[in-house]
This record gives structure tokens, sequence and C-alpha cells, in this order.
């Protein structure tokens, strides 16, 4: 099992800083996510680590090991593209046997592990087809075989669910997660869907921009994020903006108090609560007792129903818009219009730079 | 409408293959004078064998139509691959110069070889020809070449160098096969251009050294000899077939988005 | 930014362009010493009072550029070509939209695929043949005149060859095809929800033609135009196989300059001038269409 860094890497486009200084590891037989906007450079990194495009600045290494000169048909990488780039004129076997082939394994050891690979991807006996006869989810599939036959050292995945239909996706997703466990390859995942992100990842690092803004495990980054960036595109987050005093912020929409550590008193702070956090009392709720340190006043404005969450529009005093996500234990908590309080503890306010 | 519409185009196709299907139907005439009706013969293709002239310049069209494929297939696949694949400052012009060749009126093009070759010694004849043919032809091959390039997936040579392929070994194991049917389509798209050409054939050529259009011409100004008819169906039915193969190509290297 | 990029990239920067150059150098080369410089020198020539070759030094003039003013008879000709290229357009266009727009929209599926090769079919055949074939059809004794006789026997024996319409008949059949692409290529682009829009907001048919249908086909009706107009101003095989004697064009009057009258200077400068025409064609033109075509 290989452990890759990307040190300090910087690339230029078109005079464009595509990526500025980003250094990330990438923990040996663990799946991590590159989560970021279009735009963000994942991609570019990702093409980077693989060889594909050389970096202006920085190394890649595996292992300890300087690889940012070693071309790409020698880094033994397994990469599949968002398009898949399935030989259109070999069959399936053919397709997965190719890299095979230009290690020198051939023959009969050839077709063991090809088996394998297929077996691993549920796609044994179809090693006779075309690519154009798969379906989208299948030619997926081949393609991830192709990737994982030759035991690469790193196995990198650019954006590979974005063709697929949702149910499908979810599927896969699954799928993905198994096959990586199974052949315990270290794991690099682009993608701008933070579900995906949220799901696969043993890791996830945010990008915006070229720059990392955020490294860690999937509820370490949900839980504390670290920037209103971070916030805003690994789920939702309502954010509370004011003067910091003792133990919280005053905001227009009241004194806000946080468990965590706050700049100096008298300074700009921002606190980022998630809408599942928030509690809903009102008229109709039948108990108004919590231990919830933050209670404000608001006005419904709208309700999203979805089966079995339920997403409430709120709007603050100082009328900024609120949102809670709450599970439709009960029928209806609120209405529009009417005047609820909302109540969450201080360990959920999270200070975040802006 | 719809009825309509069905009945005026094959009013038009009739048009269009008319003055072909008479000139076909003569060189199977027995009459010199071309009197109808017809008469059944097969003495023009007969007589066709012993001419001489018009032999000597099919022999010649063919040659070149042979040549100016090989090397314009050639020269215009490798200025493709660069102009396809590559990005660079002055590519949008290169592609422009490209159209001058099919944009400029033969015969200004024509007549300016004449200039120019006769000005640096080039000359006349089938060498002369063969530059003007091949030059004819670039163009053409560059954009139906360049075209089947646009149509592959440009990963899939990406995908092989991960694999372990070399970009050379790249190339010639993924990109070329998957090319190779809009390389053929070119190639015979310019024979066929060499084949028909005319104007600047006229101008190129000697007394001596012509092509069949050209020669054709020369005997049609003389004077009607029906072998024309003879050795202009064999023609038709040589170009008509190209083009058939021609458009068959197209089809299978053409598709998009095949896997 | 205080760091440099750019000495790392510079050797395969280099590298990479060594390599463009060696495969477009070739074909270049070629279009160079075949089109360009050719070019070139004929434009030099049409600023000689006499072709350079002999002993006696270069004299320069524009007199060959002012040809249409000495010598008026080049301005009848002229008029005579653009004629031609006139009518042939027009006929073309009248001849050739319906025909589109009928294989674009009446047919379907197979059929229309081998109506289509049977359009484009001939234009891939030699231009020299079929001319040739329309004198076996024009002239006396010749099928039109076989088929009169069929139905007036006393009539006298008819010839259209050697006549104006005869070459404008040769020159419509030749590039029709042309036109018939470029129609087809813009009629088939035609959503079918737009004429469904039209008639939901109560258009009848005739006014679908004119505001929907037309409109649309303009990109194919002017391109096939530029197609068509400018080769037939300089085409010189047409009018003298089937116009004779009548058949004096720009086309003709420029190839008798260099395979007659070896007044090069002036035949170059006649090309030179013709081209211009043609260059400005193609300005206004490239104004009026969409960036399709150059974006090739």
């Amino acid at each position: 099992m290989v452990r890759v860094e990307a040190c300090s890497i910087g690339k230029l486009y078109g005079g464009v800083l595509v990526l500025d200084q980003v250094s990330v590891a990438f923990q040996p037989g663990l799946l991590t996510s590159l989560l970021g906007p279009s735009g963000s450079g994942k991609t570019t990194l990702l093409r980077v680590i693989g060889g594909f495009v050389a970096p202006d600045e920085g190394e890649i290494r595996f292992n300890g090991e300087d690889v940012t000169s070693v071309p790409l048909w020698r880094r033994n990488v397994g990469m599949v593209f968002q398009s898949y780039a399935l030989f259109p004129h070999m069959t399936v076997e053919q397709n997965v046997v190719f890299g095979l082939n230009r290690r020198g394994v051939r023959g009969e050891a050839a077709r063991k592990e090809t088996a394998r690979a297929l077996e691993m991807v549920r796609l044994t006996g179809l090693e006779r087809r075309r690519p154009k006869e798969l379906s989208g989810g299948q030619q997926q599939r081949v393609a991830l075989a192709r990737a994982i036959v030759t035991n690469p050292r790193v196995l990198l995945l650019d954006e590979p669910l974005s063709a697929l239909d949702r149910r499908l996706r979810q599927d896969m997703q699954i799928e993905l997660r198994r096959i990586q466990r199974e052949s315990g390859l270290t794991t690099v995942f682009v993608t701008h869907d933070q579900e995906e992100a949220l799901t696969l990842s043993d890791s996830v690092a945010i990008l915006d921009r070229g720059k990392i803004v955020q490294e860690g495990t999937p509820g370490a980054i949900y839980e504390r994020p670290r920037t209103r960036f971070a916030a805003s595109f690994l789920g939702d987050a309502n954010f509370f903006t004011g003067r910091a005093t003792q133990g919280g912020v005053e905001t227009a929409a009241g004194l806000i108090l946080t468990g965590y550590a706050l700049p100096p008193i008298g300074t700009s702070a921002t606190i980022a609560v998630r809408p599942e956090k928030m509690k809903i009392f009102g008229a109709r709720s039948a108990d108004f007792e919590t231990s919830d340190e933050n209670k404000i006043q608001a006005v419904v404005a709208e309700i999203v129903y979805a089966g079995a969450v339920s997403t409430i529009l709120l709007k603050s005093a100082d009328g900024g818009q609120i949102k809670v996500l709450t599970q439709n234990r009960e029928m209806s908590l609120a209405a529009p219009g009417e005047c609820v309080s909302l109540a969450w503890s201080a360990a959920h306010s999270v200070v975040i730079e802006d | 409408m719809i009825a309509f519409g069905r009945i005026y185009l094959v009013v038009i196709i009739t048009f269009l293959y008319l003055p072909i299907a008479v000139m076909v139907a003569m060189a199977f005439n027995e009459s010199e004078l071309y009197t109808l009706p017809i008469e059944p013969s097969l003495r023009w293709f007969a007589k066709l064998a012993a001419n001489a002239p018009l032999l000597s310049a099919s022999r010649n069209s063919l040659l070149i139509a042979f040549a100016t494929s090989a090397i314009a297939t050639a020269l215009g696949a490798m200025a493709a691959l660069a102009l396809e694949r590559r990005q660079f400052r002055g590519r949008t012009l290169l592609r422009l110069l490209l159209l001058p060749p099919i944009a400029i009126p033969w015969l200004i093009i024509g007549t300016a070889m004449l200039v120019f070759f006769f000005w640096t010694g080039i000359g006349r004849g089938l060498h002369a020809l063969l530059i003007g043919h091949v030059a004819l032809a670039i163009p053409y091959v560059v954009l139906i070449v360049g075209a089947g390039l646009q149509t592959l997936q440009a990963d899939l040579e990406e995908a092989a160098m991960s694999l372990g392929s070399t970009p050379v070994h790249a190339f010639f194991m993924i990109t070329l096969p998957l090319w190779l049917p809009s390389v053929a389509a070119a190639a015979l798209f310019a024979f066929a251009v060499s084949l028909d050409q005319f104007v600047i054939s006229y101008f190129l050529s000697t007394p001596g050294v012509s092509t069949l259009p050209v020669e054709i011409y020369s005997s049609i100004r003389k004077g009607f000899t029906p072998e024309i008819n003879a050795i202009s169906t064999i023609f038709l039915a040589v170009s008509s077939a190209l083009i058939f193969v021609f458009a068959q190509l197209s089809n299978l290297g053409g598709k998009r988005g095949s896997g | 930014m205080s760091r440099d990029f750019r000495a790392l990239t510079r050797p395969a920067l280099a590298r990479r362009r060594w390599a463009i150059a060696a495969l477009v150098a070739p074909a270049y080369g070629w279009l160079t010493l075949a089109v360009f410089l050719p070019l070139s020198a004929m434009l030099f020539f049409s600023f000689l009072k006499a072709a350079p070759f002999g002993t006696r030094p270069l004299q320069f003039t524009i007199d060959n550029y002012l040809a249409f003013v000495r010598r008026p008879y080049l301005v009848d000709v002229a008029w005579t070509s653009i004629q031609i290229g006139l009518w042939t357009t027009g006929l073309s266009a009248l001849i050739g939209l319906p025909a589109a727009m009928a294989l674009a929209r009446a047919t379907k599926g197979r059929s229309q695929q081998v109506l289509f090769l049977l359009i484009v079919l001939p234009f891939w055949t030699n231009g020299l043949v079929r001319v040739f074939s329309w004198t076996m059809v024009l002239r006396e004794g010749g099928v039109l005149d076989y088929a009169l006789h069929l139905v007036a026997p006393p009539a006298p024996p008819f010839s259209l060859l050697y006549s104006f319409p005869a070459i404008v008949i040769g020159l419509v059949h030749a590039y029709l095809p042309y036109m018939i692409l470029t129609c087809y290529l813009s009629a088939a682009a035609i959503d079918e929800a737009y004429i469904e829009a039209a008639r939901s907001l109560g258009a009848r048919n005739p006014m679908i033609f004119a505001k929907v249908i037309l409109p649309l086909c303009l990109p194919g009706l002017i391109s096939g135009s530029i197609l068509i107009f400018v080769p037939v101003i300089g085409s010189f095989m047409e009018p003298r196989i089937l116009g004779g004697r009548v058949g004096v064009t720009m086309g003709t009057m420029i190839e008798d300059q260099f395979v007659q009258a070896f007044n090069w200077p002036l035949g170059a400068a006649l090309s030179f001038t013709m081209l211009g025409v043609v260059l400005l064609l193609f300005g206004v033109s490239s104004r009026v269409l969409p960036r399709r075509i150059l974006a090739q």
C-alpha cells in the first residue's frame, strides 16, 4: 500500500494560477476525495499526481520517492476517466488486459488476472463484448477493472459517476467503495458532488480556486468547517455575523453562544450553524424545555416537504434567512407566518473564518 | 404536399442524369453521327483500344491520381495531426491558408502555376501535373482527416499511456487503427479529385503529355469522335465506384461517440 | 507572484514546437511552392509591361489593370460573365431550394440517404464529361431535336448548342448539386418545433414558408450562391464547348492571354481583378453568414 503525497504543487495555465502551493497527503489504502466547484483545480491536481501533466512547481512522492519526473507510462497509476475512455476497437477483455500486456504479463497469467478483475467488478461473462454494446454502468465497471488489474500504486478517479443517472449513481457509489476496500489501493477521487464525497471518502480535501481550504474526515469537516466556503460547499449552513464578546457573538438576531475559541473581543466574528442542529419550538410543539444555550425568534416563511425530512425556511429578527432541517416525526411543526423559537446548543455554533 | 415534393425530386434527378444517360447510350450506339434510334454496338470501345493519345492520357491520369493520393494523404495527414491535436500560436492562420486552393477559382491557380513553373524552369509535364494535383488535394485531405480525428476521443491515448504505453505505442495501437477509415476516405477523395481535375491539368499539360480530361477537351474542340463517349463512360463508372466506396468508408469512420 | 515557472517548461515547449513544425512543414511547403509562390509571381507579372523572359530590362506599369478602360470590349466580356453568373446562380437557387426542402422534409431514412447520394454523385463525376454529354442533347440531331421531331415532324432542325442558354443550362447542371447540398444542410437543421410553434400561433403555410423556413435557409442559399457564382464567372470550359463563338467570358479571355496571345501580364492582371471580385464577395458573405464555415 502506497502513501501518496503532493508537496507544494504549483501549476500555471495561461497566466492563471490553477494550483497554488497545494500540499496534500493521501493515506495508504484509503479513499481521499478532492472536492470543489469547477475551476477549483481538483482535476488538475489529479492529473499532476498521475503524471498526465507536469507541475510547474513542487513534487509528487510515492512512499517518499520523488516521482515528479517519472513519465506517465512508467508511473504505474490506474486512472478511470470521466468519459471512461474505453478502446472502442477492442473487446472488454482486450481493454482490461492491455495494461498487463504492457507490463509483460501475457497468456494464461494475464487471463487469470483479467478474470479476477472482471469478477471484482461483477462483469464476468461480458469479456467478448465491445464497449458500444455495454450500458453506461457496465462501461464504467470495465474502466475500473482495467485500472485496477495492474495493481497500480494509486487509483485515480475523475468524476467517474457524473454520467450516470441518480439511482445507478447511488448503487455505483456503494460498489465503488466495496471494490476500493477489497483492492486496498490508495485512491484519489475527484468530485464536485458533496454528497458523493461524504458517502465514499475516508478523507476529504476541499479545494477552492487552486488552494486547499480544508482537509479531514467527512465528519470532521462537516461538523467543524473552517471557512464560509467549506461550510457552504459541504452541506448547508446558517451564518450569523457580529461582534465577538465573552463566550459568544453579538449579532442582529441576538447573542449567539459558542463553545469554540473566538477572535479578540470587539472584532468581527461569524458563526455557522448546520440546519439539522436547530430545533423548532412553536405554538404546536409539545415541550419547550431545552437545555440548549441558544434561542432566537423567527417567523416561518416556507416549508419544503420531502417525505422523510422537511426544510423550513424562516426569517430571523434582523431579516436574515435561516434554514432548518427536521425529520418529520410529527405532522406539521409549524405553518408559514407563524412565529417560532429556534434552539441549538453552543457546541453546534462553529466559529469560522470568513 | 409530400407527394409533390417527391415528384419534384425525381424530376430534378432525371435532369441531373439525363445527359449522362444519353452519353452512355451513345457510347453503345452503332451510328457514328449519333443518329437516333440506338443500335447497340461495342464498336467505339474497340476503336478506343487503338486510340493512342486517349489511352496514354488515361494512363497518365491514373498514374498521377495514384501518386497524388499517396503524397497528398501522407502530407495532409501529418499536417492534420499537428493542427487538430495541438494548440499553438498560428494554428488559425495555418487553417486559413488551406482555403485558397479550394476557394480561389482554379483558372487563376492554374495560370499562376503555369507562369511560375515556366519562369523557374520547372516547366510543364508529368512532374508539374503532380505538383499541381497534390497541392489541390492537400486541403481536402486535411479537412477529411481532421474531421476524423475530431471524432476520436482525446483521452484514449492518455488512457493507453496510463496503462503503460509510450506515446508512440499509444499512437500506433489506439489512434491509428481508429483513424484509418478517415485516412482511407481521404486517400480515395484525393484520387477522385486528381482524376477529375481539368483546369489545372489543362495549363500544365504539353501536347505530348496530358491527362484524360484535357485530351477529351482537345478532341471535342477538334471535332467529335465517338470514342470520347466510350472513354467517358468508363471514366464515369470508375469515378462512381470510387465515390460509392468513399461514402461507405465515411459512414464507418465518421460516427461520433462510439463507446 | 515572485516565482518563475518558465524555466522548467521552456525545453519541453521547444521540443514540442519542433515536432509541430516537422509535421506541418511538408504540406505547407508544398502549398507554398505550388500555390502561394505562383500567385505572388503572377501578381508580380501583372505589373510588368511584358513577360520577363529574354534580355529586355523589366518595365513596370499599371496599364494591365487599366485594361477595362483601355479596351472597352473587356467591359462587355465582363458583363457577359456576370450575366452568366447571375443566371446560373439564380436558376440554381430557384430549382435547388425546393429540391433541398423536398429532400429534407418529404423523405426520410433510407430513401433520403439514397436520394442524397444520387444528387451528390454527379458532381463527383468528371465535369468535362458532363458538359460534353450536354452537347449530345442540345445539338442538331441530338436528343432535344429528336424529341421535337417526334412531336412535330415538319419542324426545322433544332439546335440549342452554341448559344447563351446552352452555356447557362450546362453550368446549372454542373453546379446545381452545390446549391441543393448547402440548402439541404440548412433545411435539415430546421427544428420541427419552429414550424409547429408558428402553426400554433395561427400561421398558414405560405406565411410559414416566408417567415420561418426561408430565413432559416438563407445561410444555405448564400453559401450556395457563393460556391456557384465564384467558379462560374471564371469558367472557360463550358462557355467554349457549349457557347462556341458566343461563349466569350472573362474565363476564356484570361485563358486566351496565356495560351494564345501570350500576353501573360495582361492575363495576370485580369486574373487578379477577378480574384479581387471573388475576395470581395467572400468578405461580404462572411459578414452575412454565421461563422460556422470559417470555424472549421
